[in-house]
């Protein structure tokens, strides 16, 4: 392997995870994550050059977004409207089969995970990379493309919408708990 | 609340309000209770989201495709020096001696190492220090064959070697001369076992060799060439290869 290989292996490639993690929380599809990743990580090592510094995790997660968001304009236009506006979304109704007792806290965590793939996908990525991948403000609006200001807004939206639906998920499996 | 104290409470929460503000905040929260209870639900929800929200792991497959494509992008590995390739062959021939001594069953020939010997070397390398062994995990032979042979243009057979205390872990792609290979991972007690197979492309003979600690046993069978390598002892190692090679 030449040096630009070893730098890959060296910098990018223990990222790769939170790669796929993001792009799989966008996309919501095993198949075409993986696609996704693949092809941004050779863009990756084409522009290995343009990476100043050590940390290679929030470079690599933009290429990552600006690959996916393209994807998604491509294959799916319908899930990227622009979402800038504050209209106030609809937070994800409760689920119509209420959760057995003795599942209630694996579905509650399941009602999560379905909450945060049915926010819109300019919100669902900030989130991910604020509560999974630790990121800053800074760093989120380098990787977004989108200013600091943006990046607070949208993260709110985000949190307001999720407590709405952890709301709406408790009542229901308090519900199901006094019956 | 008003939205900019929304705005505030979340860059409060999230560590990135300036000191001064902060302090301001904090003073503020001591005596608003709204904004206390707005607070409270902002970190529960944070909280639950990184404790619940599904981390999706890489799956190895993908992994070793990126791998691939890396290597493949990357130059060939220059070919070794006339005085590399003259000094390998005389500590070749020096080990070979030693080792013929105590195993004068296996036929050994030293004149045409093939320098490919360190590539494969560097993937079992790679492979132990990642700990990613395999693309496909399974004990079950059934598995591993169709699933190399659905990605290669050729299939080694998989033998079942359990009861000769050689255990099935799975299989995966590693690049040899920019050409994919199959590699199938055994297991003898601790010891992991990397047995790197492709086409016969090259007249080789059995060969046996010890390089950085790792003991390398080269073998044909079939039209196919393998190469073995593991930290395993020598002779164990040769009765691995002398087995797989039985059921080719």
């Amino acid at each position: 392997m030449d040096e630009r290989g070893r730098r890959f292996e060296q910098l990018v490639v223990p990222h790769l995870g939170a790669a796929f993690n993001l792009a799989r929380w966008l996309t919501r599809n095993d198949q075409d994550a993986q696609d996704v990743v693949q092809d941004a990580s050779l863009r990756a090592l084409k522009f290995l050059d343009g990476l100043r510094g050590d940390d290679a995790r929030p470079w690599l997660l933009g290429i990552v977004r600006n690959t996916t968001w393209t994807w998604l304009q491509a294959n799916r236009p319908s899930e990227v409207v622009a979402s800038d506006d504050d209209d106030e979304l609809q937070a994800p109704a409760p689920p119509a089969d209420e959760p057995e007792n003795s599942a209630i806290r694996r579905a509650e965590t399941r009602l999560l995970n379905e909450a945060i793939a049915a926010l819109p996908p300019a919100l669902r990525e900030v989130i991910v990379l604020r509560e999974l991948e630790d990121l800053a403000y800074r760093q989120i609006a380098q990787i977004a493309g989108i200013p600091i200001g943006t990046v607070m807004s949208r993260l709110s939206r985000g949190r307001r919408l999720l407590a709405q639906s952890v709301r709406a998920i408790e009542v229901a499996a308090e519900r199901q708990g006094a019956r | 609340m008003t939205r900019d104290d929304e705005l505030r409470l979340h860059a409060y929460l999230d560590g990135e309000l300036g000191a001064t503000e902060s302090l301001e905040l904090e003073r503020r929260l001591g005596q608003d209770t709204e904004l206390r209870s707005g607070l409270a639900e902002l970190r529960a929800i944070s909280e639950r989201i990184r404790g619940q929200a599904r981390y999706h792991e890489l799956p190895a497959p993908l992994h070793a495709r990126i791998m691939n494509q890396v290597r493949r992008q990357a130059p060939a590995r220059p070919a070794p020096t006339r005085v590399a390739l003259w000094s390998s062959w005389v500590a070749a021939g020096a080990l070979t001696a030693v080792v013929a001594w105590f195993a004068p069953a296996l036929v050994r020939q030293t004149g045409s190492w093939d320098p490919r010997i360190e590539e494969v070397l560097d993937d079992h390398l790679r492979a132990s220090l990642g700990a990613h062994w395999v693309d496909v995990a399974s004990s079950d032979r059934h598995t591993v064959k169709p699933w190399l042979s659905e990605r290669l243009g050729f299939s080694p057979a998989v033998p079942d070697l359990a009861d000769q205390g050689f255990e099935l872990v799975g299989g995966r792609l590693d690049v040899l001369d920019a050409r994919p290979i199959a590699t199938l991972v055994y297991r003898r007690r601790q010891h992991m076992i990397s047995v790197f197979v492709w086409p016969r492309d090259r007249p080789a003979t059995d060969q046996i060799t010890e390089r950085r600690g790792y003991h390398m046993v080269r073998s044909t069978a079939a039209g196919l060439s393998f190469w073995a390598v593991s930290d395993l002892n020598e002779s164990e190692l040769r009765d691995f290869v002398r087995l797989l090679s039985s059921f080719q």
